[in-house]
């Protein structure tokens, strides 16, 4: 992955960094209706001969719909498979999708004759993905989802489609907890398996080795995307934690590797809140740093931190990575700055754990770094987690490793402490604090809980009556069309239920939410309302962005630094780089 | 391409970095695949098979790791799937061979008896002994001896003058193909023909990829 291509994932400014192109899947429809040997089945035996019964549940998409119908009902099709969306919705994506291709065209052949000033001009005129086109020009080889979602419509393509659609229904109707390494093998061997039948089915069959590979890339996209709410170990352990409450009888053996990632970050965050603050350069032998250069330090700090809450917004190990590697980067921007020649491990290492260290505790459920860190490593595919992506990422997780396993008993080896009477007093200082507004959170909780049940039950009368009224179903976008009674019984139609209705702790779900309450009530904005909305978005990263570097680079012209951000394609990272290699 | 990784271990104030720094800014054909930093680079050379007389390219993949004391229980988490190491020590610091030694044994111990990492064993600021005696602390015979105990590679060099630099990663090179060449041999008369390019698979994936690894 090249840095240039950060910019598709960096300037995603949309609530739900990955959802905007992930939903067109959802649209994919199945022309024909026979499924016959197109159904993926999953299984995790290792030896193929005691394959359990169980295990082998077949989805049955289109059971209802054996009948062929004209070409004008189709999309209308979709609203009875269960699909919540409705026509207009379609034709609105669809139109999208077509000005998209347009600019995309008018714009690569705009970018060719135009000088880098006016393209800011372009930006402003076409809102929509502008950004994203003018840096993806720039580069080789284009990480392009959309695309792939093109491919994927070809009728031709159709078998890929049906398998791909059955492995996700089937892994998220499975109401069986599976373990990490169980998650890793399913989606490994299914993406063996599809690898394969792209080789038989254009449109892949034809592609160069550079599409094969975006598409290969994409599809761990679309797949990781889907399954995130069962793979992403925070949300699964949410997930079981709400079904316990739901059906208390019912025993949940929570997996234990989840849950071991899951603990480890509590107790990492734990170590942040606690040492976090009392931590200083000279007790991670960072020198080289006056106080001009820690006040800078501090500026950059945001920058990191930006890159690390938008990795826990991502859902895809690519992105999640590109984030990753960014904030990396940010530290060796750093390090530059203050005129260090090496820029090796020595010196890179103790600021990527000083600057963890730092993170806001306050803010730590939006990032679930340990969870993350093994979740890009196990999900993303071994072939494009190489070279550099894999040691970056090992640092990182180094990093967190260390962090985590800070304890009172150890601290004086991990870090060095020159009066350690001093520092030990801080550190209880601190603990003190740390209790005392934990004591304060409980009692808010406590009292947020009432108000929640409050509104929960609110909520459930609202949507009670919407369902009666409108028969639709939250969420079945992800079955494909499977029959409502089928998903009576699954455990995701309650997991769907679930986030319809209460108000979860993170942010992340929070959105699905929404997104669910809002085309419920189906009051999704217009066209010209959406493009407008995401040119303010821009607009608000651009200010955002702007206000970052003028607190780093303070003695330059404002004017200049936005010039410069311009020239950069609005890369925040890259405009950084430039600026320090000027100064 | 076939590609080999390679950890550098070592005491931070010995000069690692500087080695590899010397060594991938020399080459003719400059690497632009770091484009973070430093700690991770990457470095092709060439070499002769001897058996068809072609010139075959090899890629290092360079991984630097912290030297500071606190930092060496990550170690472990670097040095896991590499082909080579690189231990360098500092000619004019007395302590520094004994720390290389720790991390030789620590090296064989936790990767096991059957592995076969190609240790090289590095001892910098040869120039600092060429211009004065004096300072050096610990002799060519010192280093060689432990090095052939214990079946390393072994050099004096000055990565600061460019001394015996290039050396150090040929003869690696050298020796990782060679190995890379019986493996295929081997791979190839077990699976019968046409399964040869699977051990490329193998060496092409230093990375983890087990949900075991130390943060999980």
């Amino acid at each position: 992955m090249s840095f240039e291509e950060q910019f598709d994932s960096n300037n995603n400014n949309t609530d739900h960094y990955d959802d905007d192109n992930i939903d067109s899947f959802d649209m994919l429809h199945d022309n024909n209706n026979s499924n016959e040997g197109e159904e993926y089945k999953i299984n995790l035996d290792e030896n193929n001969d005691k394959k359990e019964e169980e295990e082998k549940v077949v989805i049955e998409d289109d059971d209802d719909e054996k009948v062929e119908k004209p070409e004008e009902e189709e999309k209308l099709d979709l609203q009875k498979d269960g699909n919540n969306i409705t026509f207009d919705n379609i034709e609105k994506k669809d139109i999208d999708e077509k000005v998209y291709e347009d600019e995309r065209k008018v714009m690569n052949d705009k970018i060719d004759n135009t000088s880098q000033n006016s393209l800011e001009d372009l930006v402003k005129n076409t809102g929509i993905d502008a950004k994203k086109i003018i840096s993806n020009s720039e580069t080789k080889t284009i990480f392009d989802f959309k695309s792939f979602l093109n491919f994927l419509r070809d009728p031709k393509a159709e078998p890929i489609l049906k398998y791909t659609k059955s492995f996700i229904n089937q892994v998220l109707k499975s109401d069986r907890w599976y373990t990490f390494k169980e998650q890793k093998r399913l989606i490994e061997d299914f993406e063996d398996f599809i690898y394969k039948k792209f080789a038989i089915y254009e449109p892949f069959k034809l592609m160069n080795a550079d599409d094969l590979n975006n598409c290969k890339d994409s599809m761990e996209k679309l797949l990781t995307n889907k399954l995130y709410a069962k793979i992403f170990s925070p949300i699964y352990y949410n997930l079981s934690l709400k079904m316990s409450k739901m059906n208390p009888n019912e025993k949940i053996d929570f997996p234990k590797d989840h849950l071991k990632l899951v603990k480890n970050d509590q107790q990492l965050w734990s170590n942040i809140n606690k040492f976090g603050s009392i931590i200083t350069l000279e007790n991670l032998e960072i020198y080289n740093l006056t106080e001009v250069n820690a006040d800078m330090l501090n500026k950059f700090f945001k920058v990191f931190n930006r890159e690390l809450w938008k990795m826990g917004k991502f859902r895809s190990p690519r992105d999640k990575l590109v984030c990753l590697l960014n904030s990396c980067k940010i530290i060796f921007s750093y390090l530059k700055k203050i005129g260090n020649k090496g820029l090796t491990a020595d010196d890179f290492m103790p600021l990527l754990i000083y600057s963890v260290l730092k993170l806001p505790a306050l803010d730590s459920e939006n990032y679930f770094l340990l969870s993350t860190a093994s979740y890009i490593d196990n999900f993303r595919q071994a072939n494009f987690l190489k070279g550099e992506e894999s040691y970056y990422l090992m640092s990182f997780q180094g990093a967190l490793q260390f962090i985590l396993e800070l304890n009172e008993e150890n601290m004086f080896e991990k870090f060095k402490v020159k009066d350690t009477e001093f520092f030990t007093n801080k550190l209880n200082e601190r603990k003190g604090l740390i209790t005392a507004t934990q004591l304060e959170k409980e009692e808010q909780i406590k009292q947020k809980k009432f108000e929640k049940k409050l509104h929960e039950k609110e909520e459930e009368e609202l949507k009670q009556n919407q369902n009666s009224a409108a028969g639709s179903w939250p969420l079945s976008s992800w079955f494909g069309g499977s029959s409502p009674t089928n998903q009576e019984d699954s455990i995701l139609s309650k997991f769907s239920n679930l986030i319809t209705t209460t108000t979860t702790t993170t942010e992340d779900e929070n959105k699905d939410t929404n997104q669910v309450i809002s085309k419920e009530k189906n009051t999704e904005p217009s066209n010209i309302e959406i493009q407008q909305q995401i040119e303010n978005q821009i607009k608000q990263s651009e200010l955002e962005d702007l206000s970052s570097l003028k607190d780093m680079f303070p003695q330059l012209d404002e004017a200049i630094v936005k010039d410069i951000y311009i020239l950069k394609n609005r890369n925040i990272t890259q405009t950084i780089e430039s600026i320090l290699e000027m100064l | 391409m076939i590609q080999f990784k390679l950890v550098l271990l070592g005491d931070s104030s010995v000069g690692k970095s500087s080695i590899v720094t010397r060594f991938v800014k020399d080459q003719f054909d400059l690497n632009k695949e770091s484009t973070i930093g430093a700690a991770f680079l990457s470095q092709t050379i060439k070499l002769l098979d001897g058996d068809s007389g072609e010139e075959v390219a090899i890629k290092f993949e360079i991984w630097d790791t912290a030297g500071q004391e606190r930092y060496k229980s990550l170690a472990p988490m670097y040095y896991r799937n590499s082909n080579a190491a690189i231990v360098v020590y500092d000619l004019c610091d007395a302590n520094s061979l004994s720390k290389a030694v720790k991390w030789v044994n620590e090296l064989k111990e936790k990767l096991g008896e059957d592995n076969d990492c190609i240790i090289s064993l590095i001892g910098n600021k040869l120039d600092i002994t060429l211009e004065d005696e004096s300072k050096r602390a610990i002799s060519f015979k010192e280093g060689e001896d432990f090095a052939i105990e214990n079946g390393l590679y072994f050099h004096e060099v000055s990565a600061k003058d460019n001394i015996g630099i290039k050396d150090i990663f040929q003869e690696i090179g050298e020796s990782l193909y060679k190995q890379y060449k019986e493996k295929r041999v081997k791979n190839s008369t077990a699976n019968g023909p046409g399964t040869s390019g699977t051990s490329n698979v193998e060496l092409n994936r230093p990375s983890t990829n087990d949900s075991t690894s130390c943060c999980s």
